[in-house]
Formats: structure tokens, sequence, C-alpha cells
């Protein structure tokens, strides 16, 4: 159960985010990680976000992003 | 192993091949005389008619893009398209828990005429039956169909074969995603709408071309997956698809990442296969009636000496081969 | 929005791996998703001829041991609630499954997080509920969040059933018994998230296995692969990364304090590969009021394998699925003999749904 995905941070309220893969929001506790804003990615695990990426790092973890990330600029 | 024999579990209704098995082994032999060629509809020789049944139990009963009434019409309405017959008659029987809101099932019998005007079928029939508290959980629809026969033939698999070409009508997942996310079981939110709808206008257009339409089947529980499964094993041939052709909203795709889930296993309610000889000529004819993500994603190969597990290959978007597995037990329960 | 596909650097890499077409070498995939991803990929059938991929014990479900999974279901059946992952629903034990025991009316909660047991105990306050914590250091982290959050509140219907284990031991048990003959390690990409490289630093010193640990993108395992291969070659006794993005040295300091605040290592047997001294995580002393195998003054019971069940062998690298006679007889995903062919992440079960890689089609562009 290595299952984990990176997701963007739309909200934060206290230590919960809500965060966005794809047009599916899922919320994350922050606990394990730190200086995350919105606008962040972070790594989420079963609810909890293990660590910080940058968008490009997120793009190159998982490929499908890319292709919507072109479609915006 | 365990008692699981003696009581029926919700992977025998999952639409996978567990309910495959509960049919060959119990419910068809025990019934007695019946086809038992597990279409989505009887065809009824002698009178030229197709006749189709359908129960539904999806929880939440309004969800994005449609509700249970709504879909309640249109799933047995797409049950005779893909036979290749019209949208003629509809029964509609209820069975509602003690305690329902009234104002609940006026929208409910209100989106039931709307879908069945949209759908050009006439509701002549039906029952209302309620129960006591407890007995169901709000509200189940079953919809029974009888449409004329407008192809020359009924659609059934074992009209395909090798060579011929599988077009799928859109993006594939969306019902079943919705259903999960507006489930809240999860904790999840999206802005997906189910692609519930009818798609009786996509088979008669390609019914009216020459395109040799011999088989279409909409990918209702168990999905792409097993639309293709029951497809190469009636007619006895291999199915290859092209990953990267299969179309996918990144939502549903986002979602099966969350969730560890496949996609080509979630149910659809306006989204079909169909099995013809010009691929790229049903396409095109399938976007002009609407259908916008349609695309030719397969095709059929020789396949009458293989292992059934192995009859349907994935093409992956790295170049390489690999099966496409067959829902089993893991479905989720009451998505339609 | 549609998803495209768009795969401009694979053709590259894959060239590139052909460089190693002379190596006869084992390669371990550990982590379970590893090789769900192999498998759905097809990575096996495009690898250089002398590359073998065999999987390792990175699956939780199937190496918890079966006793444990029998308590859980008489947990459910004595009805308490029983909280769990969906992963660990369908499987077997001697008091048959937790999905079974919810068809008669046991009531089971599938969680997708551990905190989400917080939600369940705040709208049904009136429940005894355990929660059956299966999980790697990924998964830990989040546990004690859990843990934290219940002891915050001092609720006393809650307990746990724990199954946690760390990976860096049973690398170690592989590397050590050696049966398996690995050459080189694919380790876990979100373990080491949590834990670092430098856990992975010893079995490369001591056994000479390399390792690098690797994300889950086609690309990824396939950079990952080569990166691997060219260490083995080179002789290299070291540990790389290539999931870079989100894996260090160090890993999550938090995380780690975190687990090192409510667990401590333990000796845990893992399914197939016996007892591994300090590979598992039991809740500190101070905490064992939520232990719910002390506050139901019950033993675990070890319990044999199924007959001719080879799943022990499939989690410790010495057989592949194919090699065991139930496979695809009597044992498949629909009737499932063993944990293997019905976790999500089982060997036996990848190897079923998606093939051995062996798929040979000469298909018509």
């Amino acid at each position: 159960m290595c299952l984990a995905i990176p997701a963007k941070v739309l909200s934060i309220d206290g230590k919960v985010a809500i965060c966005q893969l794809g047009g599916v929001k899922v919320k994350a506790n922050l606990s394990f990680v730190e200086g995350v804003d919105i606008g962040c990615w972070v790594l989420v695990h079963a609810g909890v976000a293990i660590a910080h990426l940058t968008e490009e790092e997120a793009r190159e973890t998982f490929e499908m992003l890319d292709e919507v990330f072109g479609k915006e600029k | 192993m365990s008692g699981d024999k003696d009581i029926i579990t919700l992977a025998d209704g999952g639409g996978g091949i567990k309910t495959m098995s509960l049919l060959k082994e119990l419910l068809l032999p025990s019934v007695g005389s019946i086809d038992d060629s597990m279409e989505d509809g009887a065809f009824l020789k002698d009178i030229r008619l197709v006749f189709t049944t359908d129960s539904f139990t999806v929880s939440p009963i309004f969800f994005p893009g449609g509700d249970i009434g709504r879909l309640s019409v249109f799933g047995t309405v797409n049950d005779l398209a893909v036979m290749g017959a019209s949208p003629d008659y509809l029964s509609v029987s209820f069975i509602i828990e003690e305690g329902f809101k009234k104002r609940e099932l006026e929208m409910i019998a209100r989106s039931i005429g709307r879908a069945s005007e949209e759908a050009g079928i006439k509701v002549v029939c039906g029952d209302t039956k309620v129960v006591p508290r407890g007995a169901v959980d709000g509200i189940y629809i079953n919809t029974s169909g009888v449409g004329r026969l407008v192809s020359n033939e009924p659609l059934i698999a074992e009209r395909a074969m090798k060579g011929d070409e599988i077009v799928v009508s859109g993006d594939i997942g969306r019902h079943e995603a919705v259903v999960l996310i507006a489930r809240g079981d999860f904790g999840l939110e999206s802005e997906l709408e189910s692609d519930l709808a009818p798609i009786y206008n996509g088979i008669k257009a390609l019914l009216d071309s020459d395109v040799g339409l011999v088989f279409a089947r909409d990918l209702t529980r168990g999905g792409l997956a097993m639309a293709l499964f029951e497809l190469a094993l009636k007619s006895k041939t291999r199915v290859i698809v092209d990953e990267k052709l299969i179309p996918i909203n990144i939502s549903v795709v986002g979602l099966c990442e969350i969730l560890g889930l496949e996609p080509t296993f979630f149910a659809c309610e306006g989204t079909f296969i169909s099995v013809v000889r010009d691929g790229n000529t049903a396409v095109k004819i399938l976007k002009d009636a609407g259908f916008s993500e349609a695309s030719l994603i397969g095709f059929l190969e020789e396949g009458e000496s293989i292992k059934d597990i192995e009859r349907v290959v994935l093409k992956t978007k790295i170049g390489s081969h690999r099966l496409l597995p067959l829902p089993t037990g893991e479905l989720t329960p009451r998505i339609c | 929005m549609i998803v495209k596909h768009n795969n401009k650097y694979l053709s590259d890499i894959l060239a590139n791996l052909k460089r190693f077409s002379g190596l006869k070498v084992n390669i371990m995939e550990v982590c379970g998703t590893h090789t769900m991803a192999i498998s759905r990929y097809g990575i096996r059938s495009i690898l250089p001829g002398g590359v073998r991929l065999i999987s390792g014990p990175g699956c939780p479900v199937c190496v918890t041991e079966p006793g444990v999974i029998s308590l859980a279901v008489q947990f459910a059946k004595d009805s308490i609630t029983v909280a769990t992952f969906g992963d660990m629903m369908r499987v077997p034990s001697s008091k048959g499954s937790l999905q079974e025991a919810r068809a008669r009316g046991a009531d089971i909660r599938v969680v997708y997080s551990p905190l989400d047991v917080i939600d369940i105990l705040t709208a049904s306050p009136d429940i005894e509920l355990c929660f059956f914590a299966v999980g790697f250091e990924t998964t830990a982290p989040a546990v004690a969040l859990l843990l934290e959050k219940v002891i915050e509140v001092d609720l006393k219907n809650f307990s746990m059933l724990t199954s946690l284990r760390t990976i860096p031991p049973a690398m170690e048990e592989i590397a050590k018994d050696g049966s398996a003959k690995v050459n080189g390690f694919i380790a876990p990409g979100h373990v080491s998230v949590v834990i670092g490289s430098k856990p992975y630093m010893k079995i490369a010193k001591d056994y000479g296995i390399p390792s690098v640990i690797s994300g889950f993108s086609a690309n990824d395992i396939i950079k990952s692969i080569d990166m691997l291969l060219d260490m083995i070659k080179n002789g290299q006794r070291g540990v790389r990364i290539q999931y870079s993005s989100v894996v260090d040295e160090d890993g999550n300091k938090r995380a780690l304090n975190v687990i090192d605040k409510y667990f401590t290592p333990s000796d845990i047997s893992w399914r197939g590969l016996g007892n591994i001294k300090g590979s598992g995580l039991r809740m500190r002393p101070e905490y064992s009021k939520y232990d719910a195998i002390i506050k139901y003054g019950i033993e675990i019971e070890s319990e044999g394998e199924p007959d001719n069940c080879l799943c022990g062998d499939v989690i410790s690298g010495k057989v592949v699925p194919t090699d065991c006679a139930l496979f695809g007889t009597l044992c498949s995903p629909e009737k499932p003999v063993g944990p293997c062919m019905v976790s999500s992440e089982g060997t036996c079960s990848a190897y079923y749904k998606y093939g051995d890689g062996s798929i040979d089609i000469e298909v018509r562009e």
C-alpha cells in the first residue's frame, strides 16, 4: 500500500488542506510537511501529506498532468 | 475455505465474473428453459421485438448528471438500443420505503417523464409498492422495455469476427466515478458529471450507414473490461486494444490513482462499444451524432484456441502488451 | 478534460537498456505497488533477456500472519466494529474473510485513511471500534496521528490491532538468506519518502546488493532499472535515488519522530519469511490500553498455510506465481487461496490479471 498521489493545495484550515488531483478534491493532513501554502503541491498517502514537491516535479510524477498544463499555458 | 458458498455476497451482484457464475450455475438452471445467451435483451424472433428489464438501486439517488429516475429510463432504453431495437414502450415499477419524501418521489417521477421524452420512449404501465421502514433503502425502481428490432438481425457478439474493429463512443468511467464521489465515503469532491445519456441515436446512425455494425454493448457494470471480455468470449476472438486510444477524463484518472482502482472496470451509463468493419467511418458518424470523444480503440484477432483469461490484450502506452484484467469481486455496490 | 498520452523520453531510455544485453541478473522490486506497476506497464516483456524481475515482500496485506486476520474476523463476529483498509476485506483466514463476515451482518467499515476512524467514532459514539492497522513506514505516521487524536480526547471505545512493519529488516533478511539470489533492489518509493535512503546503505555495503529508490510511472521504473543495472555491472555497493522529487537521504524527520513517539521496534513474524527481529512496530507500553491484544486479553494463534499455497515463497522471491500449482487453477482472484492473489498489490494477483510478461503478439499497426 505505497499508494500516494501528488495533489495541489487549494485551501488550508489549520492542519488540514483540501488538495486537488486532476479535478478530484481530497483532504490531506499537513502535520508532516513544512512551509506549505495554497498553490503548493504535496504527496498524499492515506489522507496525510508526507512530502512537498514543486509543480514541475508533480508533472514528472504524474504524466497525465503534462498535457493538462500544456493546455493551460 | 470459508462458508462463502451458501450466501449471496455483494460480489455476486457486481456484474463481473461472479455474476456470470451466479447466473450460469444457480439462476438460469433453476428457472429453467430460458435463452442462456445472457445478452442485454431478449430477441423475440416470432414477433421481431426485443424485450429487456433492469432494476435500479443506485445510491445516492440524486447525483451529478442525473438521478435514479433518469437512470432507470436510459438504462433500459440503452439495453434495447445495443440489441438493435428502437425505444418503444417502457414499464416502471417503484418499491418505496415508508418515510420517503413525497417531494423527492415527485422529482424522480418528473425526471422519468423528461427522460422518456428525450429518449422517445413511452411509459405505458407500472406498479407502486410501499414497504415498511428499513425493508428497502429509500427507493428501488425496475423498468422493462420493449422495442422493434430496427437492424436486420439482433446485434450480438457471436456475429463479430477477426478483422472487425472496436469503437468506443466516448470517455469511460464517468458514471461510477461520480457515484463513488457522491456517496461521500471517501471525503472526495469533483466537478465530474455522469455520462448518463440515451444512446439510440448513435446506434441508429451506425445502422443506417454501411460501416457493418454487428455488435454493440453499453459499458455498465464491469465497464469496458467486462464488455470486451464478453465480446471476445462469445465471438471466440482475441481483442486487442490500444491504451493510448481509450478516451478517459482526467478526473476519472485522478480518482482511480487516489483510490487505487481500475478505470476500465468502472460502469458507464451513456457510453458504448460497437464492433464494425470500418472503424474510422464509424467514429466520424458517431461524432456527427454528438458523441464527440468517439474513438477507434482496437480490433479483433483470431482466438479460437486461446485461454479465456488471455482473450483481451492491451497495448500499453510504452508499447508493451499485457492482459486487460477482468473485474472480479471488488466492484462497488449500488452504482446503477 | 480528456487525457492524451505523450511519451517522448521513453524510446530513448528503452534503447539505452540494450547496452545491458549480456547481463544475467535478478532484480527484486520490494514494494507491492511497484509489482503492480511493472505488470500494468508490461515492463517485464521489454527488458533485455537476461534481466529477471522478482517480487518481494512489500505487500502489507500479503505478509500479515493469517492468525492476525482471523482475530480481526473474530472481533467483527463478536460485535466489535472493525475499521480496515479495503485491501484486507477479501483475504481468507481460518474464520473466513472480513467481507464474508460483513455479508453475515458484522459491522465492518472500509477506510481510506486512518483518520477516517475519528469521523466514524464521532458519528457513532456508542460503538466499540477496533482499527486493523496494516502497513509499512508510509502508513505508520498516519496511524500515529490517529493514535494522537484518540489520546487527545481519551476515547474509551477505541483499540487497534497492529500489523505494522518496517521494510529494511525484511530486505536484509532476503539478502542474508540468499536463496532468492538478488543482485539489486528496486527500493520502495513512498516508504523511502519517510525513511530516506540511508537505511539501504547497510545492505549495499554488507551484501554487495545495490538499491535504487524508484518512482511509480513507467518512465521512473525503467530509468531506475537502468540505473540499477549500471551499478550492478560496475560493482557499485551503494544506493541511488531516482525518485528525487520526494526522496532524500534523511527522509521525513517529523514523520519519523511521530512514529518513534508512539511505536517501538518489535520482533514480528512475516508470512513467508518467518520471524524477523526488529521488523515490526508495536505501540509503546504507555499506550498499551489501546492495543486490542491487551485490551481484550487474547493471543494471536499461529495458523498454518493453506495446503500447497506458495505465497510465502512468492513473497520472499524464491518462486514466481506461475511456479505455483494452484495458480490459475484452484487459486484465482474470484476464489483466492492465499493473500498474494487477493491483495491489490499481491504478486499473484498482478501475474493473473496482467499476465506474466510473456504475451507474444504479432500486432498489425
